[in-house]
């Protein structure tokens, strides 16, 4: 039927007198130009592809500069804003002074621009502790980009969730929580552990754990003890709380070992 | 009698090429798949978890870095410092000089200013003999440990390393790898969610560094190699490390971790016994035995792997150099496939009985006699004015549009999920080698591999084979 087809060609005589093997020779012409479709097919997809990879290659290298330019920006503008007075002086300063001039149409409008920013914001504030954090706290806020967050938590895509979350988480944006409570158990682990950790952020202690209804690893616990110790939450009633999501000797044992430096583990639980 | 043994032959090679030629092209379409979705669940997950916060974290595993050095002394005291920068805290170091016979023990004891120790350790796997464990005295060198030993291979090295450390995991890497500073921190997120899974080893995506930018031991920016040969193995380790362990790994029918960097759960590999010495095929031969130990024995286990380019090497530059590491290859492939045989169709083995064992088994080790057989085959009837020429180069044309379609589709899933490769000459240059590989290339793989076979089967060539390898680009070349 292959590729030896051709020694019975000297028989298509015989062939067309026969109707089963009429059939037969159909079907290897069928076959034939199927092997052909399919390798056209694939011919047409590779080309397909490549020119998709370098339309896309150009437009990113594109994109890359005018991005950079612009966190270069708003992080120029972003650092002006925490280190100059915050009062009405500062649209003055940037007015006058030649250095900040560039900084002053600073066009948040459009909303890729909007999402840079926001992540700058977002970045910067990460580093940043006390007043000049509460400063860009204030920023977010009067940006309205707290909307952008929740609206973030409200998409469907799971990243796009978890990114609304670590922003709410940040920015201590209360009107998230009702969203949040919802998701503490969601099938999802990456977004509950979110929720887990900005409930605990919002609520300023861990009653939250209280209400988990599965059994945390250990990549879990370790951003719970991370949020713990950032937020330095020392007053606290663990003991109470704890004990009631932990209820099983195993995660009694995980918490003891790795809980105890955060938490004085060994004083609170007895076994 | 002779008539019937000739049709069957001419039937078998007719029909049993051809749809062992089909069984191939669709499981390659199946396992690149299954991959694009486990590649792209992994990078949206990448994009948004931060790593970072586990420098400091009480929950990191400990893990040992065991970097068997043979040899090392123009490069050892760099690839030492290049270790110590890791961003991880629980890590201890350990480098096993394996017996050099240059100055490579002699360069660390003054760079890093060691002293003989008499540290003690449990010998739970049969090594050749330590001569001495060295430490620093020095506080920021704290985490290194030198250990000296008489010259037994690549794994008895490893094997020495795993007995001197006591910590949970250990990581083989090549000492001339890079390495991601951050590759721990991602490598042991599998770990920390295996939860009740035992997570008996993970890998990564080993990237090839040719002609790249390298600076204080860092890839700064990464280009098309300028040779062919560098190309070329660049496709490769796509189609490899983006469109075929992803879908093995998702599975957990994942037969190999590559040699170059795996982190492996320490407690498992010392049951097992260590790396094998009997194999040139060591690492695929130790992930095979853990999978029989913990299926045998019942254990909720993963063989994970992870893929994010967290270890960089360089590609031979030479198909002297090449042919003979693909015949290393070959070689520890069929040895690993024999010493497992019993996995074969075996229920007790599920996925990797029914599924990654066979493959390996027909898609690796028969592919080469396959291949021949059928050009073979092929050859003999065209001379004798039997081909059916309108079918052969229909076939041909199928074939050779599905391997330059499988190439692209990788170099297609590489630039939309770490697109490494800024410049536009670069994909081209990429795709154009895709394209020419089935005539300049694919025939050289067969070559190599039909060579692997011979040396199994004849006894030949036993050892690694030489590796020479030019060198990264230092700083400003």
């Amino acid at each position: 039927m292959i590729i030896l087809q051709s020694v019975y060609k000297d028989e298509v005589s015989q062939l067309l007198a026969n109707k089963d093997n009429v059939t037969d020779d159909l079907a290897v012409e069928y076959f034939l130009s199927l092997i052909l479709n399919i390798s056209f097919g694939f011919a047409v997809l590779a080309f397909l592809m490549t020119l998709f990879m370098v339309l896309r290659r150009k437009n990113m290298n594109k994109n890359k500069i005018s991005d950079t330019k612009l966190m270069e920006r708003y992080q120029d503008f972003l650092s002006s804003f925490i280190t100059l007075p915050n009062d009405d002086s500062f649209i003055g300063i940037t007015k006058n002074n030649q250095n900040l001039t560039r900084l002053e149409p600073l066009d948040i409008s459009h909303t890729h621009r909007r999402k840079i920013l926001a992540n700058e914001i977002f970045k910067f504030k990460q580093q940043l502790t006390g007043q000049q954090a509460e400063q860009l706290s204030n920023y977010f806020y009067g940006l309205g980009l707290q909307k952008e967050a929740l609206d973030l938590v409200r998409s469907r895509s799971w990243t796009d969730i978890v990114k609304g979350m670590q922003f709410l988480n940040e920015f201590r944006i209360q009107e998230g929580l009702e969203l949040i409570n919802s998701l503490v158990n969601h099938k999802n682990r990456e977004i509950a552990i979110h929720a887990i950790i900005v409930r605990i952020s919002l609520d300023n202690d861990i009653s939250v754990l209280t209400e988990i209804e599965r059994k945390m690893d250990a990549w879990e616990w370790h951003k719970i003890v991370f949020e713990i110790e950032r937020l330095q939450l020392e007053n606290v009633n663990f003991n109470a709380l704890i004990m009631a999501q932990i209820q099983d000797k195993e995660l009694i044992q995980i918490a003891d070992q790795k809980l105890n430096p955060v938490l004085e583990f060994k004083n609170l639980v007895t076994f | 009698m002779i008539n019937t043994i000739l049709n069957i032959i001419v039937q078998f090679f007719e029909y049993g090429v051809f749809f062992y030629c089909m069984f191939i092209l669709s499981s390659y379409l199946v396992i690149s798949l299954i991959s694009t979705v486990s590649v792209k669940n992994y990078t949206r997950r990448r994009s948004i978890l931060d790593h970072a916060t586990l420098v400091s974290s009480p929950y990191q595993p400990s893990i040992s870095i065991i970097a068997p050095a043979y040899n090392e002394s123009v490069t050892i005291v760099d690839n030492i410092r290049s270790l110590l920068s890791l961003h991880y805290t629980n890590m201890t170091i350990i480098i096993v000089n394996d017996g050099s016979k240059d100055e490579t023990l002699q360069m660390a004891i003054d760079n890093y200013d060691l002293y003989l120790t008499d540290q003690e350790y449990d010998m739970q796997i049969d090594t050749k003999d330590v001569r001495g464990i060295y430490k620093s005295r020095k506080k920021a060198f704290s985490k290194l440990i030198v250990v000296d030993k008489h010259n037994g291979g690549k794994a008895d090295a490893i094997n020495v390393g795993i007995n001197v450390t006591e910590t949970e995991y250990f990581a083989c890497i090549d000492v001339d790898c890079i390495i991601d500073q951050d590759a721990f921190l991602r490598l042991v997120e599998p770990i920390m969610k295996g939860g009740e899974k035992k997570v008996g080893a993970v890998g990564g995506i080993v990237w090839l560094t040719n002609d790249a930018d390298i600076k204080s031991g860092k890839v700064m920016k990464l280009r098309a190699p300028k040779s062919y040969i560098g190309k070329i193995q660049v496709v490769e380790y796509f189609r490899a490390f983006l469109l075929g362990r992803p879908a093995w790994a998702a599975k957990n029918g994942m037969l190999l971790i590559s040699g170059a960097f795996g982190v492996f759960d320490r407690e498992t590999v010392l049951k097992v016994g260590g790396y094998n010495h009997n194999t040139v095929g060591e690492d695929m031969e130790l992930i095979m035995r853990m999978h029989a130990y913990y299926r045998l024995n019942d254990m909720p286990y993963e063989i994970a792997y992870i893929p994010d380019p967290l270890c960089w090497t360089e590609a031979p530059s030479d198909y002297d150099v090449l042919g003979r590491q693909r015949n290393r290859w070959t070689r520890g492939t069929i040895e690993c496939l024999k010493f497992h045989k019993s996995m074969f169709m075996n229920k007790k083995f599920g996925i990797l009985g029914y599924i990654s064992y066979p493959y390996w088994l027909v898609a690796e080790w028969f592919a080469p006699y396959a291949e021949a057989g059928g050009l073979l085959f092929f050859f003999i009837i065209a001379v004798l004015g039997l081909a059916n020429w309108p079918f052969f180069f229909a076939l041909l044309f199928l074939v050779y549009t599905f391997a330059i379609f499988i190439s692209i589709y990788s170099i297609l899933i590489q630039e939309l999920t770490y697109h490494k490769y800024e410049s536009v000459s670069d994909i081209l240059s990429l795709v154009a080698t895709a394209m020419l590989e089935p005539i300049l290339y694919h025939p050289k793989t067969v070559k190599w591999s039909i060579k692997g076979n011979i040396d199994h089967f004849t006894g030949n060539n036993k050892g690694w084979g030489e590796m020479t390898r030019k060198g990264f680009k230092k700083d400003g070349e």
